[in-house]
C-alpha cells in the first residue's frame, strides 16, 4: 500500500507484523483455533471463578449453620469449653420438644415414674415448665501435674469421684508419671466434679459433649405404653380362654409382647442411667512426660496410602458439597442478575 | 489471469493465512478512515478509530460468517460500533490494539491536512456555520480560517498570532466539539463510502 497518509502505511506495517507472527505461531493450527482458544480460556476462567465463589458462599453458609447447632465439642488449652452455654452450667436446649407444661404430666404416663435425676423444672413468668429433655453428657480433661505428684493426684481423682456420689469406672497407668481414669458422676454434680478435677493441676486440653436423646426416649416410652395396654388386653383374653389351643395362642402373643416390653424397659433404664450419670475421662500427666500421640497424629507419623485415599475422597466430596450449597445461593442470584442486565440492555437499545 | 479474491474470501482465508487480512486492509483502509473523518471531524481520532477497527476485525475474524453479503459490510459493522463507543466515552478504545501488541501511534503532523482533505464539508456547510457559533472564541476563529476560508495551517497560525502546533490543536479540538454538536442535533456528515 502506498498511501499519501503515513499513518495508514504505518498501520499496514503493524498489521503485517502481527499477521506474520500469527502465521509462524499458527502454522498447523486450523481456523478458529486462537479465537476459540481465547474464548475457551475466558469461559474456563469465568466458570472457575464462579465455582470458587460458590465454594466461598457455601463455606460461609455452612459456617453459619454450624454456629447455630447444639454441639458441645471443643478443645482448648487452659480452659474447659462447653458449647451451648459457654459456661459450666447445665446445658438446656432452648427449644427442646420435651418442654411441656407441668399440668400435662397427668396425661403422660411415663412422667408419672419421675425417677430420672435430670428432669428439671424451669420457670418462665408464672408458668412452671417441666424440662423433660434427656441429655447424655460426657467430657474429658487432660491435666498437667507437678513432677512426683502422680500417685497422690491419682488418688485425689478417685476421692473426687466418690465425694460427688460417683465412682471410677476404669483406670489405667502409663509408666510412672501418667495415667487415666474414667469416672461416672451423677449428672446433677457433674459440673462440680469437673471444677474439682480442674483444680488438681494445669488443664492442657478439655472437651465436653452432650447428646440429646429426648426424642428417642419419648418414642420408647410411647411404644411401652402401647405394649402395656396390649398386654392388659391379652391378660384379659387369657382369663376368658376355655380351650388349650386358645390358651396357647394367647400365651404366645403375651410372651412376645412381654419380651418387647422388657426390651424397651431395658433401653429406657440404659438411657436413664446414661442421663443420670455423666462420664468424665481424666488424663493425668506429670510435667516432662511425653504425651501419647492421638490417632490422628499417629496417622500423620505413619502415613498410609489407603487412609490418604479415604481422606482425599472425603475431602473431594466435602468440597463438592460446599460448592453445591453455594450454587443454591448463587444460581437464583445469577438468574436475577441476568434478568436485570437483560432489562437494562433492552432499555438502552430502545433508547438508541 | 488470476481472479482476485472477494472480501469474504479474504476474511475466510485469513485464518490459515493471516497475511490475507493485510490485503483486505489495503483495499479498505482509506475508505474506513474517510468514514471516520467525516463523522468525527477529528483526524487523530479518525486515524486511531481506523487502527482500532482493523485490529478488532483481525482479532475477531473467527466470528465472521460468510452469509453471502459483502465482507466489507462486516468491517463497517465493527467501525460503527467503534464510533458509537467513541461518542459515548469521548475517547478511542485501545483494547484490540493492546491485545495484538500493536503500537499506539500518534498521527504525523503532515497527515492532519491530508485527512482533513478527506472530509467533504460542502454538504454540511450551513449546519457547520450554525454549529460553529456554539464554539468558544479561539476555536471558532481557528475553524473559520481553516475550514471556511480554507487557509493552510501556517496562515491560520499567522492570523491567530500563535504557533502552528497551537493552531492545529485549536482546529482539532474545535472539529471534535463540532462533531459532537452535529451528533447531538442529529445532523450526520456525508456517510457514503467511496
Amino acid at each position: 500500500m502506498d498511501s499519501p497518509i503515513k499513518y495508514l502505511n504505518q498501520l499496514e506495517a503493524d498489521l503485517d507484523a502481527v499477521a506474520e507472527t500469527k502465521t509462524v505461531k499458527g502454522r498447523g493450527g486450523g481456523r478458529g483455533g486462537r479465537a476459540r482458544g481465547g474464548r475457551w480460556k475466558t469461559w474456563s476462567g469465568a466458570a472457575a471463578a464462579f465455582l470458587v465463589l460458590a465454594w466461598g458462599i457455601g463455606f460461609l453458609a455452612d459456617a453459619g449453620l454450624n454456629d447455630g447447632s447444639f454441639s458441645l465439642a471443643g478443645v482448648d488449652a487452659g480452659s474447659a469449653t462447653q458449647a451451648g452455654t459457654g459456661t459450666n452450667d447445665e446445658a438446656v436446649p432452648a427449644a427442646s420438644p420435651a418442654l411441656l407444661p407441668v399440668a400435662e404430666e397427668a396425661f403422660l404416663p411415663w412422667t408419672a415414674a419421675g425417677d430420672t435425676t435430670t428432669d428439671r423444672t424451669i420457670s418462665i413468668g408464672k408458668t412452671q415448665i417441666a424440662d423433660l429433655s434427656k441429655i447424655v453428657r460426657d467430657g474429658s480433661l487432660s491435666i498437667k501435674i507437678a513432677n512426683g505428684t502422680f500417685e497422690r493426684r491419682f488418688e485425689d481423682v478417685t476421692d473426687i469421684a466418690e465425694a460427688y456420689g460417683g465412682y471410677v469406672l476404669e483406670s489405667e497407668t502409663k509408666g510412672a508419671g501418667s495415667g487415666s481414669l474414667t469416672l461416672r458422676i451423677p449428672a446433677a454434680r457433674f459440673d462440680d466434679a469437673i471444677v474439682a478435677v480442674r483444680a488438681l493441676g494445669e488443664v492442657s486440653a478439655s472437651q465436653m459433649s452432650g447428646e440429646d436423646v429426648t426424642a428417642e426416649y419419648v418414642d420408647l416410652q410411647a411404644r411401652l405404653t402401647i405394649l402395656e395396654a396390649r398386654r392388659d388386653v391379652l391378660l384379659s383374653l387369657m382369663t376368658q380362654a376355655t380351650t388349650i389351643p386358645q390358651t396357647i395362642t394367647v400365651q404366645n402373643a403375651l410372651d412376645g409382647v412381654q419380651l418387647k416390653i422388657e426390651q424397651i424397659q431395658g433401653q429406657l433404664r440404659f438411657f436413664d442411667k446414661q442421663v443420670a450419670e455423666s462420664t468424665l475421662k481424666v488424663e493425668l500427666r506429670e510435667e516432662g512426660v511425653e504425651e501419647e500421640l492421638t490417632q490422628e497424629e499417629e496417622e500423620i507419623g505413619n502415613p498410609s496410602l489407603s487412609r490418604a485415599v479415604d481422606r482425599a475422597i472425603q475431602g473431594f466430596f466435602g468440597v463438592l458439597a460446599t460448592v453445591i450449597v453455594g450454587l443454591g445461593y448463587l444460581v437464583p442470584l445469577g438468574v436475577l442478575g441476568g434478568l436485570g442486565y437483560g432489562a437494562v440492555m433492552l432499555a438502552r437499545r430502545r433508547r438508541r | 489471469m488470476v481472479q482476485e479474491r472477494t472480501d469474504a474470501e479474504l476474511l475466510e482465508a485469513s485464518w490459515a493465512e493471516p497475511t490475507a487480512f493485510v490485503e483486505l486492509y489495503r483495499r479498505h483502509a482509506e475508505d474506513i478512515l474517510r468514514y471516520f473523518a467525516r463523522r468525527t471531524l477529528d483526524p487523530q481520532a479518525a486515524a486511531e478509530l481506523t487502527a482500532e477497527t482493523f485490529a478488532e476485525a483481525y482479532a475477531s475474524r473467527g466470528k465472521y460468517k460468510n452469509t453471502g453479503a459483502a465482507g466489507v459490510a462486516w468491517l463497517y459493522g465493527i467501525a460503527k460500533h467503534q464510533m458509537g463507543r467513541y461518542f459515548r466515552a469521548g475517547r478511542v478504545e485501545e483494547t484490540a490494539r493492546k491485545k495484538l501488541h500493536m503500537p499506539l501511534r500518534h498521527l504525523p503532523e503532515e497527515d492532519y491536512e491530508r485527512i482533513e482533505d478527506l472530509i467533504d464539508f460542502e454538504p454540511i456547510r450551513v449546519a457547520l456555520a450554525e454549529a460553529l457559533e456554539t464554539l468558544e472564541g479561539d476555536q471558532r476563529e481557528a475553524l473559520k480560517l481553516r475550514v471556511i476560508d480554507g487557509l493552510p495551517y501556517p496562515d491560520v497560525a499567522a492570523r491567530l498570532h500563535c504557533a502552528e502546533a497551537a493552531a492545529r490543536q485549536r482546529v482539532s479540538r474545535g472539529l471534535r466539539r463540532l462533531a459532537l454538536v452535529l451528533q447531538e442535533r442529529g445532523l450526520e456528515l456525508t456517510a457514503e463510502v467511496d
